[in-house]
């Protein structure tokens, strides 16, 4: 959803170069949170695919960014009671391949360290949603200074009618991964045509996208959203908090399960 | 039932919410019992009479307007002293004051801050009419030095927690750009600080920056700030008088919990043409005034605009690169029709602009007052006002074909009436009633083109805002005075509107539609106002005051910096009025043969009612936004002291504030007290003027504030390869304090036969401090996979220059 409040980062931006603003890195003395475990989970519906990253909180100074979790049990269990284990790849990461599911259908994950504390998630399938085209606008910021064009990605798809979908997008541009939750939900639009561009990502000619088209479940998008909430600069942004997922137990992170569809261009006038 | 426990859905267990619920019930609703309040009401009633009914002797009154002898412009709070028994009074804010006394001979004198005293005697056989001129005093160096009493009244009088702010002494304040700023200058007062760097928001005594009311020339003004709170609305030029209400809120207020800005339009000079004006480096102003027809009535015509965009065009060449400018147009008339009538016209009228080629963004304030001052006799004045306000803004922007129109705002009509009674020399009644009419126009995307809203519509809102009140400042000895006085606050919400009722998933649960023109909710608040001062003896006082306040607009926002997008929206079923009791304790002295005022008050005040934002909520063009709210209550408390220096060549005061200011609400620190945003335990500022020469002034204020109460990370983590902060406890941090020093010097040029003009320079923190205006914890940029936070300070060291000229 388009943040009225960027407009207010853009103006004090420009107030702040227009006037004397500095931005500088300072060494500030923080107070070290007690470690929590965090699961990152999710399952990919159109592949089968399902990956686990369990880590540990580090101090906000750490030179690492995560403290994996060895040599815990990972299960998906399916609402009929079946369990699938996961294998450990590598420290604190879990995979497993070939997993068919229903949408509407509910699915565990459960995870069980060495030490024995337990934590568990659940979330429904959700329905899979495809794109009918992915097409470029021209808009804001176009053209820039010297006249280079300036293009914005423009997804078009219809939204299921009658249900709650919730959308997802990732995009990796000139093969690299462009950080950030782009999330939408269907809350306020309801089985409209949805066509409005992504603002939050500018284009050139001859730029590769690679778009990857997810329809997420509810808890993926709260999620994601709260994160969001809390990735603004700190003076539009929200008092902080910690997201809250769907573990028990006190874990941090998620477990979601997304329907996906990939879609690839060339930035070109033609199109 | 516990009267304020933070509620969520609790307004809804009444089966019925249509009208009024019944007065009882209501206002033991809000915390007080309908016994307590009728004794209240009795208690007031029964005094007032007393004093009037015990003239049995045959009595006259003196009444009339205190003006200044060369513009003509009303003052006011001046004083009328009866040299004869040692009693007086001042001026109302229309300038008329008026006195009852038996039949004989009196020595009056009319004195004023900054004005040469004026003595009169009078013959007292009927009643009389006599107004007075009093003449500015001049400023030149000598007569600065040998100028006699102070004329302030911080002891005697029966205000507390309340500062009129010298706008002459405001002016040799230095100030960021140059832009003399009233909003910057009450920053400076004990119990008040700027809501953050270089913003014309505020906090007064621990409340939240809504909780103000900001009013010009009795209109409410919705947003005081220019280019995000850079500049306030009010130019200086154009003002006649500021006072802040901390606390000891007069009853003829009413709409706010924390603190009133009641800031007055000059009337304009009805002696003789004049302009004055300034040129900086960012904006401009002129101020053209004059009579109508000479002393009967004057206009005033003031506007100011910034030049940024003409320069950066200049520099850029570029067309189409971003505009962005503010604009102010004050307009001011009055007519006397004769002795007994004058009437007013005020208008406000300001925008910021920002452009680029398919985005814009605008925003401004509009207030509209006319005013009609009657006197029925010598003894009761009244004045009945016409009131609009409204503020709104706008986006709109384009891509490719579509192009999306956002508008959103508020108006307000009202219609009021203040009666000032002088039934003789030892009570002043003022009474009173206003109506106000909300319309509230929430934000709704609009599309220019056929393309298919992607955003629900946002139903808009009305309100009707009442209110009753009734006060008398009575001498009950030659000690002790009181003024005592209630309001009753009354609050309507007018359909066409659909109610909704929400369960914790913020699903609507039910919803109920009200016609046009129904009201289905309603509040009714009383709101006790009373002060009382004890004379220990002519340089001492000491004085308590207790007032409750209720509060039926909010501002739902939970971002640090204050945006032109943060709207307002009116209390519903389940947003519940805001109320705000204070208990405030003070005392007053003057020294060094009344040069040097200083006081200390303590102040204690609870708030109920408060909304925050749930955790994840969706702010922004959300038509179930009530379902994303959460209530709680609040307590600040703190001491004040202040010292003031008004005479002699060196003039400033110097504060300092201990303070705390708290919350709690159930869904949060696992519902413990924590800290608010502005619980800031030190605040100090120094502010000095020294007149060096009889051209030369120096100033400089120096001001420090403990860093306010903030979340910082404790740690971090990992989700899909994007860093994500971990936090603990909230507001359990804090930002680096907080503390600045400015600078300026003026030099008032020879004056010329028909002109004279100053320059002025100042320079915005002097020593470059890097004050932080937010701290962000972020990846390294540099050193990738770690992090680190990242300090954003606005202003650095800011010199600028200013010529001000008047002819």
């Amino acid at each position: 959803m388009f943040k009225i409040k960027y407009i207010g980062v853009i103006l004090i931006f420009i107030a702040g170069l227009f006037l004397s603003s500095c931005e500088d890195v300072i060494q500030l003395d923080l107070t070290e949170a007690a470690t929590r475990i965090v699961v990152d989970a999710s399952l990919n519906a159109a592949d089968g695919e399902c990956h686990v990253h369990v880590t540990r909180t580090l101090g906000f100074y750490a030179s690492d960014s995560s403290d994996q979790v060895a040599g815990a049990t990972v299960e998906l269990i399916h609402e009929s009671g079946s369990k699938i284990p996961l294998v450990e790849e590598g420290p604190g990461r879990y995979r497993v391949t070939g997993i068919q599911v229903v949408p509407g259908e509910r699915m565990k994950l459960a995870v069980t360290l060495p030490t024995d504390e337990k934590y568990l998630a659940e979330t429904v399938i959700p329905g899979p949603v495809f794109l009918d085209s992915l097409n470029l606008s021209r808009g804001i910021g176009d053209p820039r200074p010297g006249g280079t064009p300036v293009f914005l990605l423009r997804p078009e798809w219809q939204d299921p009618a009658g249900v709650d979908n919730y959308y997802r997008f990732k995009i990796v541009k000139n093969g690299e991964l462009q950080s950030g939750f782009t999330i939408i939900s269907d809350r306020q639009v309801d089985g409209t045509l949805q066509e409005q561009p992504l603002f939050r990502y500018f284009f050139e000619l001859g730029d590769t996208v690679h778009l990857e088209f997810q329809s997420i479940d509810s808890v993926s998008y709260s999620y994601f959203n709260q994160i969001n909430d809390m990735a603004r600069p700190s003076f539009v942004a929200a008092t902080p908090y910690n997201p809250i997922g769907n573990f028990d137990n006190g874990a941090l992170g998620y477990f979601g399960v997304y329907f996906s569809e990939v879609r690839e261009l060339i930035v070109s006038l033609g199109r | 039932m516990s009267p304020n426990e933070p509620n969520s859905l609790r307004s809804f267990q009444r089966p019925d919410y249509s009208g009024f619920r019944t007065i009882s019930a209501l206002v033991r609703f809000n915390g007080m019992k309908f016994k307590s309040v009728i004794y209240y009401v009795f208690f007031c009633l029964w005094f007032i009479p007393v004093g009037s009914l015990a003239g049995e002797e045959e009595r006259f009154s003196v009444s009339g307007h205190i003006k200044d002898s060369k513009t003509g412009e009303i003052l006011i709070g001046a004083t009328v002293s009866i040299l004869n028994n040692g009693t007086g009074t001042t001026t109302n804010q229309y300038g008329f004051y008026s006195v009852k006394l038996e039949a004989g001979s009196y020595n009056l004198r009319f004195s004023y801050l900054g004005y040469e005293p004026l003595d009169a005697t009078v013959e007292l056989k009927n009643n009389l009419h006599k107004d007075a001129e009093l003449t500015p005093r001049a400023t030149t160096l000598a007569e600065v030095l040998i100028t006699g009493k102070s004329t302030r009244t911080a002891v005697n009088n029966l205000e507390m927690g309340s500062i009129q702010l010298d706008i002459k002494q405001l002016k040799s304040v230095p100030v960021l750009f140059g832009e003399r700023d009233v909003l910057k200058g009450i920053q400076l007062l004990p119990g008040v600080s700027p809501s953050s760097e270089g913003s014309s928001n505020y906090f007064v005594r621990g409340g939240e920056a809504d909780q103000n009311h900001v009013l010009l020339d009795e209109a409410p003004v919705y947003n005081p700030s220019h280019l995000l709170g850079f500049f306030s609305v009010f130019n200086s030029d154009a003002i006649k008088d500021v006072k802040l209400y901390k606390g000891g809120i007069p009853a003829a207020y009413g709409g706010r919990a924390s603190s009133v800005l009641d800031i007055r339009m000059r009337d304009g000079n009805s002696k003789d043409w004049t302009a004055t004006g300034g040129i900086g480096l960012i904006a401009s102003r002129l101020t053209v005034e004059g009579p109508i027809v000479k002393d009967r009535g004057s206009i005033l015509v003031s506007g100011r605009r910034t030049y940024a965009d003409v320069a950066l065009k200049a520099v850029t060449d570029d067309a189409d690169s971003l505009t962005f400018y503010f604009y102010d147009f004050n307009l001011k008339a009055n007519y006397e029709l004769g002795s007994r009538d004058r009437i007013y016209i005020s208008g406000y009228l300001g925008r910021d602009i920002f452009t680029r080629k398919e985005a814009g963004f605008d925003s401004g304030n509009a207030t509209m007052t006319a005013r009609w001052n009657h006197s029925f006799n010598t003894e009761l004045f009244l004045n009945t006002s016409l009131v609009y306000s409204d503020y709104n803004y706008g986006f709109r922007f384009a891509f490719g074909k579509a192009a999306f129109r956002l508008n959103s705002g508020i108006i307000d009509y009202s219609i009021k009436q203040d009666y000032t009674w002088y039934p003789n020399t030892k009570n002043m009644i003022r009474f009173g009633w206003i109506s106000t009419l909300h319309k509230f126009k929430p934000g709704n995307f609009a599309s220019e083109s056929d393309t298919a809203a992607f955003f629900a519509p946002i139903e808009p809102q009305q309100a009707l805002e009442s209110g009753i009140y009734l006060s008398n400042e009575q001498k009950i000895s030659r000690r002790f005075s009181m003024n005592y006085g209630f309001r009753v606050s009354l609050f309507n919400n007018i359909g066409p509107y659909t109610v909704k009722r929400y369960d914790d998933n913020k699903d609507v649960l039910d919803s109920i539609l009200y016609g046009a023109g129904e009201f289905y909710n309603g509040y009714v608040g009383f709101e006790p106002r009373i002060t009382a001062n004890y004379l220990i003896d002519s340089s001492n006082s000491i004085k308590v005051n207790y007032n409750r306040m209720y509060q039926y607009l909010h501002i739902l926002s939970n971002s640090v910096s204050s945006f032109p997008t943060d709207l307002w929206t009116p209390s519903t079923p389940l947003i519940l009025p805001k109320i705000a009791d204070q208990f405030s304790i003070g005392y007053f002295t003057t020294f060094l043969k009344n040069t040097l005022d200083f006081s200390v008050e303590a102040y204690y005040k609870t708030m109920h009612n408060l909304v925050d934002y749930k955790n994840g909520a969706v702010t922004v063009l959300n038509p179930d936004i009530e379902a994303e709210l959460v209530f709680g209550k609040g307590r600040a408390y703190g001491i004040e002291f202040s010292v003031n220096k008004t005479l002699g060549t060196l003039t400033g005061w110097v504060s300092y504030t201990l303070a705390k200011s708290e919350k709690q609400f159930e869904a949060i620190n696992f519902g413990s007290w924590f800290p608010a945003r502005q619980d800031r335990t030190h605040n100090f500022s120094i502010v000095a003027s020294w007149q060096v020469l009889e051209q030369l002034n120096i100033s400089g204020n120096w001001i420090y504030y403990t860093g306010d109460a903030v979340t910082f990370p404790g740690g971090k983590y990992e989700i899909d390869g994007t860093l994500v902060n971990l936090y603990t406890d909230r507001n359990g941090s804090r930002m680096p304090n907080y503390h600045r020093l400015d600078l300026g010097v003026s030099w008032q040029f020879k004056p010329r036969k028909s002109w004279n003009s100053d320059i002025n320079v100042s320079l915005y923190n002097v020593y470059n401090r890097k004050n932080a205006y937010s701290i962000d914890f972020r990846e390294s940029e540099t050193v990738p996979g770690t992090t680190e936070a990242v300090r954003l300070a606005l202003f650095g060291i800011v010199p600028s220059v200013t010529w001000n000229f008047k002819f």
